[in-house]
């Protein structure tokens, strides 16, 4: 089959769960101001967040070093975030099957730009026992991977809350329907 | 692509199934539990914390042992090469309050940190007598990154009065950072003595103030 005509057949066929339990969902005018609240703060927590991570700590002088792809991440991250708690606390009504792991592990995921810069890796290897030497030559490179390889991490973030919103969505419109 | 490679992005869940299997897990995982007996278990996991608590604590005392460059003692004196290419002592500047940076050039915190100083506290500082010394950890810590003077010239405005910038020796490196931090600075007082220590200097600048009052 080829892929360009198939793109549209497997965008409705897959995101057919997100229209139903969106459209079901942002009927009601609470959930609807409860997704933007959520998105707005996280969105707004985010761009705070993001520069402050090398200090381990927030920095508010820091919000000038935001990156174009910090933002972006912050903007998208923040609607995702409010589509998933959203659908997680619409999802108690029906006491399906909620995906908070996901959600949770996706944020823990955004954050590992912290360990490049703070003191974590090398507490965490001196906790082990390691020697100046020996933290020297391991420290270094593990906070260098955090370092240089954080993008990579935030679209791991992105991936699963996109897939935490599908199941949401999936066991929302599943139960609905029975 | 066949379509076949999406199919785990199709529900997954039966809500009934779903159910009814975790009950079933619960009832199985409660009737095991109470037949398995708990202390071996606990036993086990006394000692893994035991252990853990050991090689922490004999770690932190074996820090604190070689750890020549504590606050409270004299700054131990170590060779700075500044980027035109002196090589002073750091007892060369004692009589003035010193903030000792030791950076690594490819970190972005100490590159938020080193603009943060040049534009918000760089002139409260020096009106203050301090004197800034940035150096590079040796040899950024085994990782390419800018040279210390692009450091400078990108970050912090190029070379200043009373700012300078400069790399040392890996003894040296040994001493002031012995953890590997990649941004950890020291504040010393005009009798050559270390008040204080800590690391992300953007984050913790107005400690340096208070400490130097």
């Amino acid at each position: 089959m080829n892929l360009m005509s198939a793109i549209p057949r497997i965008m409705s066929d897959v995101l057919k769960y997100e229209y139903y339990a969106f459209g079901k969902m942002f009927v009601n005018a609470r959930y609807l101001s409860l997704f933007l609240v959520i998105s707005f703060s996280s969105s707004a927590l985010y761009m705070i967040l993001l520069p402050s991570l090398p200090f381990g700590r927030i920095v508010i002088s820091a919000v000038r070093f935001i990156t174009p792809l910090q933002l972006f991440f912050s903007l998208i991250f923040g609607i995702l975030l409010g589509l998933a708690v959203t659908l997680n606390v619409y999802s108690v009504r029906f006491s399906t099957h909620n995906v908070r792991s996901l959600t949770i592990a996706s944020v823990l995921s955004s954050m590992v730009n912290g360990l490049c810069c703070t003191p974590a890796i090398p507490f965490i290897l001196s906790l082990g026992g390691a020697s100046t030497p020996l933290l020297y030559s391991i420290s270094p490179r593990i906070q260098a991977f955090f370092e240089f390889n954080y993008p990579y991490f935030y679209a791991a973030s992105i991936l699963m809350l996109t897939l935490s919103i599908h199941y949401l969505s999936c066991n929302i419109a599943c139960c609905i329907r029975r | 692509m066949h379509l076949d490679n999406l199919a785990f992005m199709e529900c997954k869940y039966d809500v009934s199934e779903e159910i009814s299997s975790s009950v079933r897990r619960y009832k199985n995982k409660k009737i095991k539990s109470t037949n398995r007996k708990k202390g071996p278990r606990f036993v086990i996991l006394i000692l893994f914390f035991l252990i853990i608590a050991g090689i922490a604590a004999y770690s932190l005392l074996n820090t604190s042992n070689n750890d020549k460059a504590a606050v409270g003692a004299s700054a131990p004196n170590i060779p700075i090469t500044l980027t035109n290419g002196t090589t002073v002592q750091l007892s060369k500047f004692y009589g003035h309050a010193v903030l000792l940076w030791f950076v690594t050039t490819w970190c972005s915190g100490c590159e938020e940190s080193a603009q943060i100083l040049s534009t918000q506290y760089y002139s409260q500082l020096t009106r203050s007598g301090v004197i800034i010394l940035t150096v590079e950890s040796y040899n950024n810590l085994g990782y390419p990154g800018p040279s210390i003077s692009q450091f400078a010239q990108y970050y912090a405005g190029g070379v200043r009065p009373n700012w300078l910038f400069g790399t040392t020796t890996q003894q040296a490196t040994y001493i002031y950072n012995p953890q590997a931090d990649l941004d950890i600075f020291y504040v010393i007082n005009s009798a050559g003595q270390i008040v204080y220590r800590g690391t992300g200097l953007g984050a913790e600048v107005q400690q340096v103030f208070s400490y130097l009052s």
